[in-house]
């Protein structure tokens, strides 16, 4: 990216300047092919870990993973663009509906991926067509509405989705091994994805939206459909997250997809760092992680969540990225001057 | 039949529109609509049964520790949380969550999760209009929302602090520079906020019953009722209460009664799409 | 044929007329001018022809070309760029970082503009813009009187056939408006970009302006060169009356 050496100096000032609310530099903590290579490293190890620890942990582990898809999805349209996307569950419950009712229809796990994905990412297409002239306060309660309209469909058509009894999924996949195998991929794939994306005109014309959509519409950048294809984009990795975490919990609920869910997963990214590749996966590990941790089926767990979040979002409003950024700066400072 | 429809959606109208001035006061404040208010309802509610219950209080006392509960905890949220979010739309969700499940769950630890009613002194009461029937605890609604809205306009209209309040409340960039003094005003609107909860508690638990999630899910409605009404427009907010309350009840009548959000929805989403700014602002947003 | 025809534009506001039928014709390589008292639409008027808003009625024309009704992203690429009254720039990054996204909005550039355009640097910009070494300066620890010149580098990237500047002087001390002048004769000078000007500053106006148009309550009220406007007595009146 042509931006790159002046983007560069912009990070250590931008982590030196209070303004820390994830500014994505395509540059950030990692250079380029060392960003791919850390985040295969990263899903590497998660997948042997999936494979050695005990159900308990696993079961936690491949929720945070799905989750990171998800988020890592959400991360393109909420975190690069700034738009605060309340409906991210929505995509998740229509990836996974589409593909558990296409298996139980005999298609292969390929195709029903296939059409969840691009059923999910027409729905996105929807909602950005409907909300492309909404922004902040206003585009996110539109979004969680439409979250919970898409959670009282699926809870009524009862003859698709057998209502509040949920369905049952066909496992499609050989074993569970490679269940495992294809949720590290695939999140190795979505982290990936916000790399990429952030490299080229894409990631840049979002990030000028983020910043200021009509100064961005004034030098050129096509705001409308910049925000349309980062919205059907998260979209579609929102609904292959859907398909796995089907595939992963056996059946599936309309409240497993409620618009609290999208909710929560904006809330996820931005304690991680909205607009950082590896906010995505730090956020998930906390939101997924904390609860589990403090037995979120008492009420004093979640009480202490609550304070959590609280305690955690005013120590370091800009997500845990930026923590990090903070804590590098410090490092890059002491070293050599770049 | 649509008489009582529209009764219906009166009643239920005045309650969101409650609901909805609560939130929207607070609209210039944060940068986020308030999304832990329903923990404060949750709270208020919790309080009343307590006081009129266990410790025996006359009615109207327990509802008045209610209100003023939900006045004080309203403001306890802002100081001890929302004040170090306050220009961060990012954080801020987050910190409302945690404010939520704390409220919410706090009600549990310290009530149980049963469903329990608080039964005021008219709940057997019914007012005939016609063919239709309003029982007592809808007219106490519709009672409650119009002298809080009125006692709320002279407060904001005609004293020195409702003006200072309406100034932060929707604008508070401005209101800084014209030098009102911004943190009295914030506690004094979060202040304002809780009390108008508390009141939409009291309206709110005789009809429904009372148990930790008991707001959760007429928050959603209120919520859309601040976007269509404008956020920060008061007027707009308790105007669009009412539009939604009856299109709600009138759907739910003649059309299906499960699907009564999409009803709301379809109001949300013409709004959006033709009028971004609410149904009832005239702001024109010039970009340059 | 003028470069900029505009014929019949109105606009309303929330039911005030901001601007009404407007008649306007710039020629090719013309500083002009635009004047009037605070509410006589200057800004509405300038709004309408970079795309920001969409006139109510009436057409305009760029070499030919209809604007009206495009959205503000592609009446840019039309070749039409405007900087803002209040300073809007990408303000947590670099200067050059700014540019560069304008230009890259542009590379392709329309044909009949390459030809000037040939070798428009980043450092060419800079320099026209008189900002010279502060593009790695980011844009907030940039000084007023620079942010403003910044605007006018960020939207000269944009490899515009026609500028719009909206009180680029606000804030600026005699000598840095100085400067402001001399960078704007510049790029018309040296990149053939017609550049349109609107000001409240008279004084300002009056030595850089090839022409002045003067509006009042929306409408069109004096057209001229500097010197005959100077002495309308409508104009006059317009700004001491109000």
């Amino acid at each position: 990216m042509s931006g790159a050496e002046s983007a560069g100096r912009g990070v250590e000032a931008a982590a030196a300047t209070a303004e820390a609310d994830g500014e994505f530099r395509g540059h950030g903590v990692l250079r380029a092919s060392g960003a791919y290579l850390g985040i295969a490293l990263i899903g590497a190890a998660l997948w042997f870990l999936l494979g050695h620890v005990n159900a308990f942990y696993s079961n936690i582990l491949a929720s945070i993973m799905i989750w990171t898809i998800a988020t890592s999805g959400l991360n393109l349209i909420a975190g690069l663009g700034g738009y605060p996307s309340l409906v991210q569950g929505a995509f998740y419950g229509i990836g996974a509906y589409t593909s558990s009712i296409a298996l139980a229809h005999g298609q292969p796990l390929w195709a029903a991926t296939a059409l969840a994905v691009a059923l999910a990412g027409a729905a996105g297409l929807g909602v950005g067509i409907i909300f492309s002239r909404t922004r902040g306060q206003y585009f996110a309660i539109g979004t969680l509405f439409f979250g919970a309209v898409v959670g009282l469909v699926m809870n009524n058509w009862a003859s698709l989705t057998q209502g509040p009894i949920g369905l049952s999924v066909p496992f499609a996949v050989p074993d569970l091994e490679t269940l495992n195998a294809l949720i590290a991929v695939c999140m190795v794939l979505s982290l990936a994805l916000v790399v990429f994306i952030g490299r080229r005109r894409l990631g840049l014309r979002l990030v000028a939206v983020r910043e200021d959509e009509d100064l961005a519409e004034h030098v050129g950048v096509p705001t409308a459909w910049t925000k349309l294809a980062a919205f059907v984009l998260s979209a579609c990795v929102g609904g292959l997250a859907g398909v796995l975490i089907a595939q992963y919990n056996g059946t599936i609920s309309p409240e497993l997809f409620d618009y609290y869910v999208g909710f929560v997963m904006f809330v996820a990214l931005a304690v991680g760092g909205a607009g950082r590749v590896l906010g995505p996966l730090l956020g998930s590990t906390f939101i997924v992680g904390v609860p589990h941790l403090l037995n979120l089926s008492s009420g004093i767990g979640q009480l202490l969540v609550g304070i959590v979040f609280v305690a955690v979002m005013i120590l370091v409003p800009g997500g845990f990225m930026s923590a990090v950024d903070a804590v590098l700066v410090v490092f890059r400072r002491g070293g050599q001057s770049q | 039949m649509l008489l009582q429809a529209l009764l219906n959606g009166i009643v239920l109208g005045s309650m969101l529109a409650l609901l909805a001035v609560s939130l929207t006061i607070v609209f210039g404040v944060m940068d986020v609509p308030n999304f832990a208010q329903g923990g404060v309802i949750t709270l208020s509610a919790y309080v009343m049964l307590s006081l009129h219950e266990s410790l025996h209080s006359p009615f109207w006392v327990a509802v008045l520790g209610g209100v003023a509960a939900a006045g004080v905890i309203s403001v306890l949220t802002e100081r001890f949380a929302y004040r170090f979010v306050r220009h961060r739309p990012l954080a801020a969700p987050a910190v409302a969550l945690g404010l939520l499940l704390v409220l919410d769950n706090s009600a549990l630890q310290i009530w149980g999760g049963e469903h329990v009613s608080l039964t005021p002194p008219y709940a057997a009461g019914l007012l005939r209009i016609g063919p239709a029937v309003v029982p007592g605890v809808g007219v106490a609604v519709v009672a409650t929302a119009l002298a809080s809205l009125i006692l709320l306009h002279l407060l904001l209209s005609k004293t020195r602090v409702g003006r200072a309040i309406r100034a932060v409340s929707q604008n508070s960039e401005a209101a800084a520079i014209v030098g009102i003094r911004l943190e009295r005003q914030y506690v004094m609107a979060f202040f304002i906020s809780g009390v108008l909860a508390g009141l939409a508690a009291f309206a709110y638990a005789p009809t429904y019953a009372v148990f930790p999630y008991m707001a959760d899910g007429i928050l959603l409605n209120a919520f859309v009722v601040v976007i269509l009404g404008g956020l920060g427009n008061v007027w707009g907010a308790v105007a669009a209460g009412l539009l939604l309350g009856v299109v709600e009840s009138l759907g739910a009548v003649y059309v299906s009664a499960s699907y009564q959000t999409v009803f709301g929805f379809a109001i949300l989403l013409l709004v959006i799409v033709f009028r971004p700014s609410g149904l009832f602002t005239t702001s024109s947003g010039r970009v340059a | 044929m003028a470069l900029l025809e505009v014929d019949g534009v109105s606009k309303v506001f929330g039911g005030v007329q901001a601007v009404r039928t407007m008649q306007v014709s710039v020629e090719e390589g013309v500083i002009q001018g635009i004047i009037g008292p605070n509410g006589s639409g200057k800004t509405t008027f300038l709004g309408l022809l970079s795309g920001t808003f969409r006139p109510d009625g009436g057409s305009i024309r760029l070499a030919g070309r209809r604007l009206d009704g495009l959205s503000a992203h592609r009446t840019v690429k039309e070749g039409v760029a405007r900087t803002f009254q209040t300073t809007r720039l990408f303000a947590s990054w670099p200067l050059a970082a700014n540019i560069r996204l304008a230009a890259e909005e542009h590379r392709t550039g329309g044909s009949a503009r390459s030809g000037t355009y040939a070798g428009l640097t980043l450092e060419r910009i800079l320099a026209l813009a008189g900002l010279d070494e502060r593009g790695g300066e980011i844009c907030a620890s940039l000084s007023n009187a620079e942010q403003r010149l910044a605007m006018i580098a960020v939207a000269v990237a944009t490899r515009p056939v026609l500028l719009l500047l909206d009180e680029p002087a606000v804030g600026m001390s005699p000598t840095e408006a100085g400067d402001l002048a001399r960078v704007i004769r510049r790029i018309r000078d040296e990149l053939a970009i017609t550049v349109m000007i609107v000001e409240h500053n008279m004084h300002f106006m009056m030595g850089l302006a090839d022409r002045i148009l003067a509006m009042n309550a929306g409408a069109k009220l004096a057209e001229g060169t500097p010197a005959e406007v100077r002495r309308d007595p409508d104009v006059i009146a317009s700004y001491l009356g109000g």
